[in-house]
């Protein structure tokens, strides 16, 4: 154990002159972590961890235990499955806290239920009547929990029981409830989405909404939708660019900003979307040019998000009908990334040559000389994704040399997964 | 090909939009009855710390416990093997992972193959950053002892392994709610009955 923290655990004791009610709860946690870590061995470890288990177990049985010790309960049985031990007889607990606890002890007891249960778990049953009540709950933060927890974890067949009370809460005054609801509506599309098919109508009413959160929630739902079908959105071509050009030209509250780009996550978001709505489909891609030539140009800055986002556009342009311009720009982007001396960068603008060669290999053979370096690079994932590349770029002049550089690859290879998935695509 | 799920996946259920492409997804040969977005998944989100100790952990894909320990003792070892200045990513399985080093604590994540690692990279960022605002020069220590609090502030940030692009302010404001609440709610309990 290092000295820091031997000095911090020391010095804790004394932080706590006062016996106040949170010190009192969350003692007996830093009281366990403390003694875990005063311990060398892991066979120690597992004694006193069974030792507290079955501590714990006598707790949650007895009837004589207050909410509020269950919920202290509930963080120890955390902190033990993190550290790999079973405490599932905490589970049904778990639930019964999110029931009849207090705003504090729901939060705990929701947040227990999403770590210690997962889809199909036959005690998730006995979680939809608490959920039910918070969803009618007048107090928003219980219906805020209610509603993260749906969207987390919940047993597919008692979705028609929830399903009113969520989609009430699209049209809640609160843009959190809203946006809450929206991400579980789309949780349930990708469990179910048979049962949602009849309210994809307010799904348009949740990509209108003034809230960018919300907007950008309802997102989510939209790429799967587009992903799994393009054809019936490609009314909504209109609309995304304008949000597009609107998120890029700075039109968001700055509170959106991330290191001074607006909205990255959301301008990502947009760039696939548009992407699969663009393909092969020259009409519609000639309505993205304008932005996309716009994002190209506005992602000068140094920041590795505004990389992220030039390599979400650089996708998006090859991806949609072809425009000369922006594929040059696109190239010479991906040869800044290649060239660069960062490395995260490089790794980048190897994967983006293996996403572009498919369309253009003279892009490649340009920076042959960079590529052939990779290869011999210090870094093993950039000898991978070297690798890939190189299989893309196979003729008949260089098939044998990169053929002898992945058998070099292959016999220095632990990994099964790779030498499969690379002798399969080679 | 062992099937997880307790829900048939096959014909004759109410879920005929499970017979489109990519409705049937196996992940270690594991068979799910669901669907799975093709981008922006993110499988699993981890803290360890350099000793290899596990943090925090966040599965947003469900797996059976012996997988999960499996999977944390791969992500350990292959990240603490990592040298310095390689690139903060790796191949492993048919998955990408994503990874960080804040003072002693690991942030690592498990991502689609197609998708955007960078911007990853930069999603455990901005989990730092909001780490950071909440809890004042966030370190190792603040995550272990209140480990509950780095989740509600995760939940409020990643949904499904997905980011809400909410604004600072408002994962802020929503936790705040909640502790003041619980502030309050403490001091008046715990003041006299008379």
């Amino acid at each position: 154990m290092s000295d820091v923290v031997e000095k911090t655990l020391t010095a804790l004791p004394g932080l706590f002159d006062s016996q106040t009610g949170a010190a009192r709860i969350t003692n007996r946690l830093r009281q366990l972590i403390k003694s875990i870590t005063e311990l060398t061995s892991k066979h120690d470890e597992e004694n006193l961890i069974k030792q507290e288990l079955s501590a714990m177990k006598e707790q949650v049985s007895s009837p004589n235990t207050t909410m509020k010790q269950m919920r202290e309960v509930m963080v120890r049985a955390m902190y033990c499955e993190m550290l790999g031990y079973d405490a599932s007889f905490t589970y049904i607990h778990a639930i019964k806290l999110a029931q009849q606890g207090g705003v504090l002890e729901k939060r705990v007891g929701y947040l227990a239920v999403s770590l210690f249960l997962s889809e199909g778990h036959e005690l998730l049953l006995l979680l939809v009547n608490t959920v039910l009540k918070d969803l009618q709950s007048t107090n928003l933060i219980e219906a805020c929990m209610a509603l993260t927890v749906v969207a987390q974890v919940f047993p597919k067949d008692m979705i028609p029981a929830v399903l009113p009370l969520v989609e009430d809460k699209l049209s809640h005054p609160k843009e959190i409830i809203r946006r809450k609801a929206v991400l579980a509506l789309y949780k349930f599309h990708l469990i179910a989405p048979t049962q949602v098919q009849h309210i994809h109508g307010k799904f348009r009413k949740a990509l209108c909404d003034k809230d960018p959160g919300v907007m950008t929630s309802s997102l989510h739902i939209y790429l799967q939708l587009i992903t799994e079908s393009p054809d019936g959105y490609k009314d909504l071509t209109g609309s995304l660019v304008t949000i597009l050009k609107q998120v890029v030209g700075g039109k968001l509250p700055v509170e959106f900003d991330y290191h001074s780009v607006p909205a990255p996550w959301l301008q990502i978001q947009l760039l696939r979307i548009l992407s699969l709505l663009g393909r092969e489909d020259p009409s519609t891609s000639e309505l993205m040019y304008d932005v996309l030539d716009e994002s190209l140009r506005r992602a000068e800055m140094n920041h590795n998000i505004t990389y992220a986002i030039l390599y979400e556009c650089v996708k998006a342009v090859y991806t949609i009908h072809p425009k000369a311009e922006l594929l040059e720009k696109a190239a010479r982007c991906i040869g800044n990334f290649v060239l660069s001396p960062k490395i995260n960068l490089k790794y980048l603008g190897l994967k983006a040559l293996t996403y572009v060669v498919q369309h253009d290999a003279r892009l490649a053979l340009q920076h042959q000389m960079t590529i052939i370096e990779c290869l011999d690079h210090a870094d093993y994932t950039i000898k991978r994704e070297t690798l890939e590349l190189l299989f893309r770029i196979t003729n008949a002049q260089n098939v044998t040399v990169i053929v002898e550089k992945m058998l070099d690859f292959l016999h220095g290879c632990n990994d099964e997964h790779t030498i499969i998935h690379l002798v399969c695509s080679g | 090909m062992r099937s997880f799920s307790l829900h048939t996946v096959g014909k004759g259920s109410d879920d005929s939009g499970l017979d489109q492409p990519g409705s049937e997804y196996k992940f270690f040969g594991y068979q799910y009855s669901f669907r799975i977005s093709y981008f922006k998944m993110m499988h699993f989100l981890l803290l360890f710390s350099r000793q290899g100790k596990l943090r925090l952990q966040k599965w947003f894909l469900p797996l059976p416990e012996r997988e999960r320990k499996k999977i944390v003792k791969d992500m350990t070892t292959m990240v603490l093997a990592r040298k310095p200045r390689t690139c903060n990513f790796l191949h492993w399985k048919d998955l990408k992972v994503v990874y960080k080093r804040y003072a002693s604590l690991y942030f690592c994540c498990a991502l689609e193959d197609q998708d955007n690692e960078l911007m990853a990279l930069e999603t455990l960022h901005r989990y730092v950053e909001l780490l950071d605002k909440y809890f004042g020069n966030v370190c190792e220590l603040d995550i272990i002892f209140n480990f509950e609090k780095a989740y509600f502030i995760l939940d409020e940030f990643l949904m499904g392994g997905e980011i809400q692009e909410t604004s600072k302010q408002s994962v802020a404001r929503s936790i705040e709610a909640s502790d003041m609440l619980q502030e309050t709610m403490e001091e008046y309990m715990s003041k006299p009955a008379f």
